[in-house]
């Protein structure tokens, strides 16, 4: 889809990129991180023309585009800013109908796009349409922002640190709204960021830049387990076992879990039927209501059966959670395991520690 | 959106140029002073004519200090920012006075060499001021300008003129309001305007004369500074929207 072809860029005699080849695929969310300073947004710059590479090529679908007039190649690339860009004086609607405009689309079809566009970044049309980015907090004024590169239809999206200048709420929805939008829309992104969970989260492949050069291009699972050199483990951070965690799922590791439904019994019913030490308690429409601890006896070697009750919301790993943190709910329930629900409180499995320690 | 303040002002101006007119009248019968023949226009037909020869005058000097604010601020125009800026504050620091005697001999007498000496004075704050308020336009804006496919001529009539509208149209009153003072001197070259009963006035001793048309000259520029701001409210409005309330 896209592809650098021996890519250098120099500023008198300073070369900032410095031979770089690279091929990214359709559909991928390539991410390039870098510290500041390493070439990132220049490397970005120059795939949409706003900075011409000082030797080298770059082709997007097997056109060089250098053939390109730099405006109208633009114009078919989103491209998104850390610091968004809204103009000031149009409001919403306008800012989001710039490129399409600028295309000559026509004006009905423009409205409903812009309708269709804020309704899949997360902005109820009928509230935000008509407001001025003055109006608007940060993470709404960057959802916008994504709505504009978005509105023409383009193939390939490129942005730059979007989601740097956000608090870590609003940056993990919108990193979670640019995976849903990249699956939905099997669009090309590449995403440039400095931050090493972002890429790791969101990322199908990263490659890592450092003082103009490519270091490693790779998935985020083969960085995180096979990091190239000291500078990638440098830049992993200590805790990149962790990190690995953010990329894997309880669905994925989940097994079937025993339960009871206590309706009409006594808890000394469980002493007889329960082998295990722990067994999870259910009502009768299989919604997790607690667990029952069988792990004490009394001095006679009798079991001893403790009735806990739990709210799921609280104790239990969703299906579609990340085992980081599943692995974070264990550490502060101190629990080895845990039971995994759907949203609506339904029991389908647990997830044990063991199993991630040994499996992942 | 017309303020109170320019209603009034516009109100006061009309009415005392129609009462210090009919004053004046009364004065002249009483007076014997040769002036009776040499000043029979009336106050408010000698305001309007002030108020355009301001107008005309300020017109240029906008197409013109636009034009070159642009320019100056233009990538390949950067090597014209500084002789622009000499032009700019050259043409301010010359006296108008000395402008009307070079274009005098040149263009003659009337409203021309008036015109020419208000539009050189008036230059000076609308280049500044489009220069101003371009540059002070947020980096991030026209990057994402660019980013999207916007062309030059795009960028500047969508994005940079409408967000230095405020500032511009600040020059724009300056320029105005300077020019309403300056324009009164045209008078000695028989350019017309409130400056020709000053002239009268000074030439025949009469005190009534050159109190009326100052006084005008006041309320006109009271006048044109509240009907100025006014527009840069409007104008600001439309390119921040910050006062608008959330709906
Ligand atoms: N227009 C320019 N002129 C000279 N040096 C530049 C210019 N733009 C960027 N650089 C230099 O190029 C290097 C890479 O910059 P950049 O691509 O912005 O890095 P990053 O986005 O990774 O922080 C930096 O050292 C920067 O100082
Ligand atoms: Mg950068």
């Amino acid at each position: 889809m896209i592809k650098l072809d021996n890519v250098s860029k120099s500023y008198n005699q300073t070369r900032v990129i410095d031979c770089i080849s690279l091929e990214i695929l359709k559909g991928e969310l390539f991410v390039i991180i870098g510290p500041s300073g390493s070439g990132k947004t220049t490397l970005l710059k120059m795939i949409n023309k706003m900075i011409q590479p000082t030797t080298g090529k770059i082709y997007i679908d097997g056109v060089d585009i250098s053939s390109i007039k730099g405006e109208l190649l633009r114009r078919r690339i989103g491209y998104v800013i850390q610091d968004i860009g809204l103009l000031p004086h149009m409001s919403v609607k306008e800012n989001v109908s710039i490129v399409p405009k600028l295309l000559k689309m026509n004006k009905k079809k423009i409205e409903e796009k812009v309708v269709r566009i804020l309704d899949m970044v997360g902005l109820d049309p009928s509230i935000y349409l008509n407001k001025y980015p003055s109006q608007l907090s940060g993470g709404q004024a960057q959802r916008v922002g994504i709505a504009r590169a978005l509105a023409a239809d383009a193939q390939v999206l490129l942005m730059d640190e979007p989601f740097g200048a956000l608090d870590p709420i609003t940056k993990s929805h919108l990193q979670n709204q640019i995976s849903r939008i990249h699956k939905k829309l099997n669009k090309t992104i590449v995403f440039v960021t400095h931050d090493i969970d972002e890429a790791i989260k969101i990322a199908s492949r990263i490659a890592v830049i450092k003082d103009g050069r490519l270091v490693q291009v790779d998935t985020p699972k083969n960085i995180l387990s096979k990091p190239k050199n000291e500078f990638i483990v440098s830049f992993l951070g200590s805790d990149r076992a962790l990190k690995k965690l953010s990329r894997l799922y309880v669905k994925d590791f989940m097994h079937k879990a025993d339960r009871i439904n206590l309706a009409g019994k006594d808890l000394g019913y469980l002493t007889d039927a329960v082998t295990k030490n722990y067994i999870w308690i259910t009502n009768e429409n299989d919604i997790l209501k607690g667990w029952a601890d069988l792990s004490d006896s009394d001095q006679d070697n009798k079991r001893q059966v403790s009735y806990i009750e739990v709210d799921y919301k609280m104790f239990a790993a969703g299906v579609d959670e990340t085992l980081k943190d599943t692995v974070s709910k264990m550490l502060w329930h101190s629990s080895k395991v845990l039971p995994v629900c759907k949203e609506d409180g339904k029991l389908i499995g647990e997830i044990d520690l063991a199993d991630i320690i040994t499996k992942t | 959106m017309i303020s109170k303040k320019t209603v009034v002002s516009g109100t006061l101006l009309i009415l005392f140029d129609i009462f210090a007119y009919n004053v004046g009248l009364y004065i002249k019968e009483l007076s014997s002073s040769p002036y009776k023949a040499r000043y029979p226009a009336s106050l408010l037909s000698l305001s309007i004519e002030h108020i355009l020869m301001v107008t005309v005058a300020t017109l240029f000097s906008v197409i013109v200090g636009v034009l070159l604010g642009v320019i100056a601020t233009r990538k390949w125009g950067n090597d014209f920012l500084y002789p622009i800026n000499l032009i700019a504050s050259v043409s301010q620091s010359f006296p108008p006075v000395a402008v009307l005697a070079i274009a005098v001999p040149i263009v003659g007498f009337g409203s021309k060499p008036i015109l020419i000496a208000l539009f050189a004075y008036g230059l000076f704050p609308i280049i500044q001021n489009t220069i101003a308020g371009i540059k002070s336009i947020e980096p991030s804006i026209k990057e994402a300008s660019i980013g999207m496919g916007m062309g030059a001529t795009d960028i500047l009539v969508k994005v940079e003129l409408p967000l230095a509208a405020g500032t511009i149209l600040a020059g724009v009153k300056t320029t105005t309001i300077i020019n309403i003072g300056v324009a009164a001197v045209g008078a000695v070259v028989g350019a017309g305007g409130l400056g020709a009963p000053m002239i009268s006035g000074l030439i025949d001793e009469n005190q009534f004369y050159i109190a009326y048309a100052s006084i005008a000259i006041a309320f006109l520029s009271i006048f044109m500074d509240s009907l100025l701001t006014d527009l840069e409210t409007i104008v600001t409005i439309g390119s921040s929207r910050k006062s608008q309330s959330r709906s």
